[in-house]
């Protein structure tokens, strides 16, 4: 999936927020960030970080320089081997306009060198905010590699799938072992998004500084 | 067999040590849940899985002993907690299949001799 189409779709579908948060690596999410420069819609850069204990996480950062300083730790903590296409598929760059300009060959669906508690402050160091991807799934989750959720944890949020979101039918601002929660479409083909989206009815949310604001104010001690 | 034995016969780096239990049967396994359904009490548990959250599991099941291996770097928040709860925590540069092995080893001969 290009940015330049993720973007089209996403502006077609009414969003007003959106990250793209691919598996450990950030060039997309800062296309998708300069492209929505012209738009109307915001991107908040991210990506979709894996821990030592394989445990999904999501990162968002304030602007492109810090999602920066990230790719360098996600580099620096890599295992540097080449990806295996037959199995993971080739991992396409685009450039703005959506045309293909290479191929990326570092494996990335691969765990990063750091335990689940040190990346978190990392990404805390670089002035982003970490939050465990779809903790409730039964792969590459905080609840199927660890265990349970630790009170104690510095998560900013937790992450819960858009499946539970609609069954519990969790709204923003709920509170999980006190953690505030959010829910993301996860799509991973044109088709998903906009299928799921969370829905910010005060409409205080426009931005990263305001997510980061909002879930502060969320988070329960 | 005391666990003073298979530190030094397996050259364990002692990174938490505070009681030299008797130890009868080991488990491997870095998944919580299959270490809470499987692991027996007292057991000494061998895991890459050097989280918070591994101490827990410890105390859940009564797990006195635990090896990290792969030389994995084991968190001062880890240590901490495992001190406080009197969990000994150990380590090798060696995997887990090398350390089970030799841990494997030394019990049956131990055994043998009984």
């Amino acid at each position: 999936m290009s940015p330049q189409l993720i973007l089209e779709q996403a502006v077609q579908k009414e969003l007003n927020l959106i990250s793209i948060t691919d598996h450990n690596t950030v060039q997309h999410s800062i296309l998708a960030c300069k492209l929505s420069e012209d738009l109307s819609i915001r991107v908040i850069p991210g990506v979709e970080l894996t821990s030592r204990e394989e445990v999904h996480l999501l990162a968002y950062f304030p602007n492109i320089e810090a999602i920066l300083k990230m790719k360098k730790e996600i580099d620096n903590y890599l295992p540097g081997k080449k990806n295996n296409s037959k199995i993971f598929g080739n991992q396409l760059y685009y450039d703005l306009k959506g045309e293909i300009i290479g191929i990326d060959d570092t494996l990335r669906q691969v765990a990063l060198n750091l335990g689940l508690d040190n990346l978190v402050d990392l990404v805390h160091s670089i002035e982003g905010i970490a939050v465990p991807a779809h903790i409730d799934k039964d792969r590459f989750s905080l609840l199927s590699q660890l265990g349970f959720l630790d009170r104690e944890a510095n998560f900013d949020a937790v992450e819960i799938s858009k499946f539970k979101w609609r069954k519990e039918k969790f709204q923003l601002g709920n509170i999980r072992r006190g953690f505030p929660v959010i829910a993301g479409s996860d799509s991973h083909g044109v088709e998903d998004i906009g299928l799921f989206f969370m829905e910010d009815s005060q409409e205080e949310i426009k931005d990263f500084i305001s997510l980061k604001d909002f879930l502060k104010r969320s988070k329960k001690p | 067999m005391k666990l003073s034995k298979i530190i030094s016969e397996c050259r364990l780096e002692k990174i938490v040590f505070c009681t030299d239990c008797e130890i009868e049967n080991g488990y491997c396994g870095d998944l919580m849940s299959d270490v809470m359904a499987h692991a027996e009490a007292e057991c000494i548990w061998i895991t890459i899985q050097a989280h918070k959250n591994s101490i827990a599991v410890a105390l859940i099941k009564d797990i006195k002993s635990i090896v990290f291996t792969n030389n994995v770097t084991v968190g001062k928040e880890v240590i901490k907690k495992a001190e406080e709860e009197k969990i000994n925590l150990l380590r090798t540069d060696k995997d887990s299949f090398s350390v089970c092995g030799e841990i494997y080893c030394l019990m049956e001969a131990e055994t043998a001799k009984d």
